[in-house]
């Protein structure tokens, strides 16, 4: 990363802690969902976070939007804390950071037709323009692929996907400079992801906006973003370009999580050694010490159990792992002739 | 598909067809689904929202909602009886014993008030298979098997009390207690984490393997199905389009529809950040198909014809698999490719996606 100019968002070890009261005595719990996590997102960048359940990728999204304050750590936006800012500053960042959710259909107003859900935006920040604003919204939606006869409708009367480009115009409407995609795509249907997908990166070149893509789908996230982060327990357990960490996962978890996806070639799927690995991810609430992953690892050594691995580089990717250089790929044989 | 022992068919289903009524329209959410299942053979059911495979499953399980529902046509023979033709009462004593289903959702497929040793139990006491004890000491074996963990003490566990992926055991367990012939497993592995995922299918798999259970897999993931099944139906609107071995299907697919959900995942053959091929547009309502191929509105093959008769399924020149296309029938589908469509990559804004 250059020190010339600032990312245009940055998080800066960061940590976020949920108490949330459980169960009849107030028993306190602490929810360790988001630990230790920085990342640099250059404008017109994509940045890719992966993993599964209670990884902590959405929490990191909603920090980034400013949904969530840090527990610890920083949060900025072109050089500056979120934190520190006035109402007015505030609302004037929000136009800069918008969002698009896995649901389409819970993040629109069923009560508002397609032009009211468009128009919010811009009397939201008070951008709106009588005779400007018509036009934008046009525009937007032939960017996003819908003709102009869905403004009278209401978000119901469209498919999944096309409620997908609705909530997608929506959120370009007022030209932000950072997009959080979360699961943007894991309701829809294959034929739909590919068209969602395609309109995202489209958008993404021609807005030259940067984007956060969130998504347990490490196949998407790599097609998509030049960067990527796999989290695990909270922490981002291993990161740098997608190409790099796809064709060699140092982490054990990346290995295993890569692993575990079956990919659409009958052939190459009976012939694949894979990884197995034992139980769930775990608990954010529960975590295990030491190394997250030590629980379901199979090169775990005694330390793993007791010391936390911090992200350092190895082959020219960031890693936490005590023995990323010496990570293999365990020999689970293909699957035996006759069993299929 | 055309097996020379045709005896050897554990599940015989022919020109199934279902009629669903709702607010005054008619529409066939399946249609002319025609199968042979054999022992240790997995069937995947493929297609996207609303093709008819989850109808397809309910169907033949007689499962389907009453009053508005129902199966207009067809037979589905299971060691020589008619499935779709047994009294309420013999179907009922057929479902879980000779066939099972395992529903999408394992959250809504358990009862939130049952412990998961008497939901488990539950088939062999309801078909009075078993006494208490001898069921609960099943239920007990078998979910050891399926991996849960904590036996004996989880038998008395509530399902809000396990996680998403032990939860899709128990299910599991549910379905084969009964030791049935034919297991239809409707997206079973769609909401777990892939690392979970993978788990749920290697015990599918040993259990297959054990008891040469016949699998009816639906799902709309094409790694799942190249992971597990032998055989593809590739349904659209309702209609089988395309049936075939796994590995023809996937390598030389001959209808469009299936092309195209292969090159919607085709992360791997494209270069990263290139655009992908999708298939334009959206599947059409069931009540109002268009008229011809109920594909060819989305199809960048479409031929006149297309649009004018509808295509049966019928065999393909040079290929083994069936398939319900014009064009695939005569010949004149271009070879299949996965890869950069020429000019894919800079194609413009919104590109193929407008309409």
């Amino acid at each position: 990363m250059t020190e010339a100019a600032a990312p245009l968002l940055e998080l800066r070890e960061v940590d976020k802690t949920f108490t949330p009261r459980r169960g009849l005595r107030n028993r306190s719990v602490q929810v360790r969902a988001v630990q230790g996590v920085s990342l640099a997102l250059p404008q017109g960048q994509t940045f890719g976070l992966v993993g599964e359940t209670g990884s902590g990728k959405s929490t990191v999204g909603r920090l980034a939007l400013g949904l969530e304050r840090p527990t610890r750590g920083d949060v900025l936006v072109d050089g500056r804390p979120v934190a520190t800012r006035s109402r007015t500053e505030e609302l004037r960042l929000r136009r800069r950071l918008q969002v698009i959710f896995q649901d389409p259909y819970e993040s629109l107003n069923p009560y508002m037709t397609v032009r009211e859900t468009l128009e919010e935006p811009f009397r939201v920040h008070r951008a709106y323009d009588r005779q400007r604003t018509p036009a934008a919204i046009r525009e937007l939606l032939d960017v996003v692929g819908l003709s102009a006869s869905a403004l009278d409708r209401s978000p119901q009367q469209f498919s999944g996907g096309q409620q997908q480009r609705i909530a997608i115009a929506r959120a370009l409407a007022l030209r932000p400079a950072l997009l959080v995609a979360d699961e943007p795509t894991s309701a829809l249907d294959v034929s739909i992801q590919a068209q969602i997908l395609n309109l995202i990166m489209d958008i993404q070149r021609e807005f030259r906006m940067a984007m956060l893509l969130i998504s347990h789908n490490l196949l998407v996230v790599r097609h998509v973003s030049a960067e990527v982060g796999v989290m695990y327990g909270g922490r981002i357990v291993e990161t740098g370009r997608s190409e790099a960490v796809y064709r060699s996962p140092l982490h054990p978890y990346t290995v295993a999580l890569l692993s575990a996806i079956p990919q659409a070639n009958p052939k190459k799927e009976r012939a694949r050694r894979r990884v197995k690995i034992p139980g769930e991810p775990p608990d954010p609430a529960a975590l295990p010490p030491g190394c997250a992953f030590h629980t379901r690892c199979w090169m775990a050594v005694d330390r793993c159990r007791t010391d936390r691995p911090a992200l350092r580089v190895v082959r020219g990717h960031l890693v936490a792992c005590h023995r990323a250089e010496e990570v293999t790929v365990p020999q689970v044989p293909a699957q035996p002739e006759g069993r299929r | 598909m055309a097996e020379p022992d045709n005896d050897a068919a554990l599940l015989r289903v022919i020109g199934l067809r279902t009629r669903l009524d709702v607010g005054g329209a008619t529409a066939y959410p399946v249609d002319g689904v025609s199968f042979e299942l054999r022992h240790g053979q997995t069937l995947a059911l493929v297609g996207e929202s609303g093709s008819g495979k989850s109808m397809t499953a309910l169907s033949l399980m007689g499962l389907l909602p009453r009053g508005v529902a129902r199966v207009a046509a067809g037979r589905a023979e299971l060691d020589g009886r008619d499935l779709l033709a047994l009294p309420p009462k013999q179907m009922r004593r057929m479902r879980g014993l000779e066939i099972a289903y395992m529903p999408q959702d394992p959250v809504s497929a358990l009862n939130p008030a049952l412990t998961v040793g008497r939901q488990v139990a539950e088939t062999l006491l309801v078909h009075r298979t078993a006494g208490r004890q001898q069921a609960l000491a099943r239920a007990e074996a078998l979910l050891r098997r399926m991996g849960l963990p904590n036996l004996p003490d989880a038998l008395d566990a509530y399902p809000h009390q396990l996680s998403g992926g032990m939860r899709q055991r128990v299910v599991l367990a549910m379905a084969l207690i009964g030791n049935p012939k034919v297991l239809i497993a409707d997206e079973p592995t769609t909401a777990l984490d892939v690392t979970t995922q993978e788990q749920i299918i290697e015990l599918l798999l040993d259990m297959q393997h054990e008891t040469r259970l016949g699998l009816i897999l639906i799902t709309h993931d094409m790694g799942v199905v190249a992971r597990i099944a032998t055989d593809v139906m590739v349904m659209y609107a309702g209609k089988p389009v395309e049936h075939g071995t796994v590995d023809e299907v996937f390598e030389a697919p001959t209808h469009p529809y299936t092309r195209g959900l292969l090159e919607s995942v085709s992360f791997e053959a494209l270069p990263p950040g290139a655009r992908l091929r999708s298939i334009e547009g959206v599947p059409p309502p069931l009540d109002r198909l268009p008229a011809g191929c109920p594909f060819h509105p989305r199809c960048r093959y479409a031929i006149p014809v297309c649009s004018a008769e509808t295509p049966d399924l019928a065999a393909v020149p040079s290929s083994t698999s069936v398939s319900a296309c014009h064009v695939a029938r005569d010949g004149a589908l271009p070879p299949f490719e996965l890869g950069p469509r020429v000019g894919g990559p800079q194609a413009g804004l919104a590109g193929e996606a407008r309409r």
